[in-house]
């Protein structure tokens, strides 16, 4: 009998935005590079993959996200937990949903909060896939292949994953899926802490997952796993009279520091593809805090340069600024895909 | 009769028609078999066209491009009832509520409420609605989301875009439907409800005949929410 076809990976980028520390502002960044990128006119899918759904909630109305959190669960649902509830269930493989276009050229696969009990099931799957049993496969690169067909039938560029802030078995499916990750980081003590431990834990992923890849199966549709560091993102500082204010600033090089030491050395030596080699190409841009901006464009779902009652200066900052990072995505990434 | 009979008899000529049928048919289906859904339709009006065969009365307007809708190009005197639609009141599944909204570009909420009514009723055969569905065909549209869906709703009920009708579900009212036609040219729209008689409510026993039109001031197009 012939082996089942492996659908072949599109060509649309992946990047995680990822820190397991949470209030760093990960949704707000996530979604205001994919605006900026859709403005562009890229085609943009976001994946919710963060339990809480935040994301969704930023895009979507309140009602109609209780909606499909009410029927997610029925033959129809419509997010990830509808698409990876027969996986959950030993019932079959990840159904194929379709994502929301909430902006022109912007798609959404909305979040669940059933995915925590995914990710129980995440860590079954994990033992499994370390014995060869297909089912493990099958149930580790569900999301992967859901992203893989979405991104295939609607052309999409690139795909944003927004997770959870936590070091869990969602978090490192969704890594080892992803070409490449950014480190949002908030400018304070608690973030330089948490960096020391994103990197150990993201080279255990790493190397487990070379692991169980080279023992699979020669039919299982297996993700790249080698996630590579694209920079990182201070976030959420004040500005005063247009100068970093100093409480912030301190904290901006003990990040940097922490970057190289705990996650750029730890990559590099798993590979020298796996993080940029010069210090100076770690930093991807500058997210000042814009306070009630921000929680006015979370509940009216635009883009930050798009909040009519935020200022005309907050607006055009926020504009160049996440026009900036975008571009800076698009040319690192590119950079590193031609190479 | 015979059976060598020079005039075939009409069994003979409805059989002969039933084959020519079947093998037109035949090749019909062979044809289009290439071809995806929106493809055969296409090829299918054109060839009824192309014979002056009026073979899609039971819908005439689908086969109008998106943005070429009767109700997107002017703003017609009175609601257009469609010829011929004798069966749902749905006139035209063809164009998305994406392609729509596109097409009457609203600018503030309660516009945009009505333009998802006008589709809801006009294209989705739910002339009753609440206000999850709006929601829910914003979202389909590709809209930036509602801050308040529930009290844009409301403005939009205040404006006489839309009226109350049963089990707390609204619809679009005659006004709101004259509006949505006329978009996008603004200035017609705000015309076409300009003088549209509001519905007032009359005090019987006083003289002065007091009026009390608190909650449905003609929707100028111009008041901000």
């Amino acid at each position: 009998m012939a082996a089942p076809a492996v659908p072949e990976r599109t060509s649309a980028v992946r990047i995680a935005m990822f820190n397991h520390k949470g209030g760093v502002g990960k949704t707000t960044l996530t979604t205001n590079v994919a605006f900026a990128l859709a403005r562009s006119g890229k085609r943009v899918l976001l994946v919710d993959s963060d339990p809480q759904c935040n994301l969704t909630s930023y895009l979507i109305e309140d009602a109609v996200v209780n909606d499909l959190l009410d029927r997610s669960d029925s033959d129809d649902g419509q997010t990830l937990w509808s698409a990876v509830k027969p996986i959950a269930e030993s019932a079959g493989d990840v159904r194929i949903i379709a994502p929301i276009e909430v902006q022109s050229g912007l798609f959404l696969l909305p979040g669940d909060v059933r995915l925590a009990e995914f990710e129980q099931e995440l860590h079954t799957l994990w033992g499994e896939s370390f014995q060869r049993r297909p089912r493990g496969f099958r149930g580790t690169t569900a999301l992967s292949k859901l992203v893989n067909a979405v991104t295939e039938q609607h052309q999409i560029d690139y795909v944003f994953y927004d997770s959870g802030p936590n070091i869990g078995a969602l978090n490192r499916v969704i890594l080892l899926d992803c070409d490449f990750y950014v480190i949002p980081a908030a400018c304070d003590l608690f973030s330089v802490r948490a960096i020391k431990t994103l990197g150990h834990t993201l080279g255990t992923w790493i190397r487990d997952w070379d692991t169980i890849s080279s023992l699979a199966p020669d039919e299982s549709y297996l993700f790249p796993g080698r996630p590579r560091l694209l920079g990182f993102i201070p976030q959420r500082y004040r500005v005063y009279g247009g100068r970093l204010a100093t409480e912030y600033a301190k904290f901006i090089p003990q990040i940097e520091k922490a970057i190289q030491a705990d996650v750029v050395t730890i990559m590099l030596r798993l590979g020298p593809s796996l993080a940029p080699v010069r210090p100076d190409a770690l930093r991807l841009g500058d997210v000042r805090d814009f306070g009630s901006a921000a929680n006015a464009s979370q509940r009216l779902g635009v883009a930050l340069s798009d909040v009519e009652s935020a200022s005309q200066e907050q607006r055009a900052d926020a504009a160049r600024t996440f026009t900036s990072i975008a571009n800076e995505i698009v040319s690192r990434s590119a950079e590193v895909v031609t190479t | 009769m015979s059976e060598d009979s020079p005039e075939p008899t009409a069994d003979r000529k409805r059989a002969n028609n039933v084959s020519a049928e079947i093998e037109a048919f035949t090749k019909v289906v062979a044809a289009l078999h290439d071809l995806d859904d929106e493809g055969r339709i296409k090829l299918l009006r054109t060839v009824a066209t192309f014979l002056g065969i009026d073979a899609f009365n039971a819908s005439p307007t689908a086969a109008i491009p998106a943005g070429r809708h009767p109700a997107a190009t002017s703003a017609p005197s009175s609601i257009p009832v469609p010829a011929g639609n004798t069966g749902g009141f749905s006139e035209d599944r063809a164009m998305s509520p994406k392609e729509f909204l596109l097409d009457k570009r609203p600018i503030q909420d309660i516009e945009r409420i009505a333009c998802l009514a006008y589709y809801l009723t006009h294209y989705r055969d739910t002339p009753h609605f609440k206000t999850l569905d709006l929601s829910k065909l914003n979202t389909e549209a590709a809209q930036v989301k509602f801050s308040n869906a529930a009290q844009a709703v409301d403005n939009a009920t205040k404006a006489g875009l839309l009226v109350p009708a049963a089990k707390g579900t609204k619809q679009i009212s005659a006004k709101g439907e004259l509006y949505v036609q006329a978009l996008p040219d603004r200035a017609a729209a705000k015309d076409a409800i300009a003088h549209f008689r509001q519905r007032r409510k009359v005090r019987r026993g006083r003289s002065g005949g007091g009026s009390q039109n608190s909650s449905s001031e003609a929707y100028t197009g111009e008041s901000e929410e």
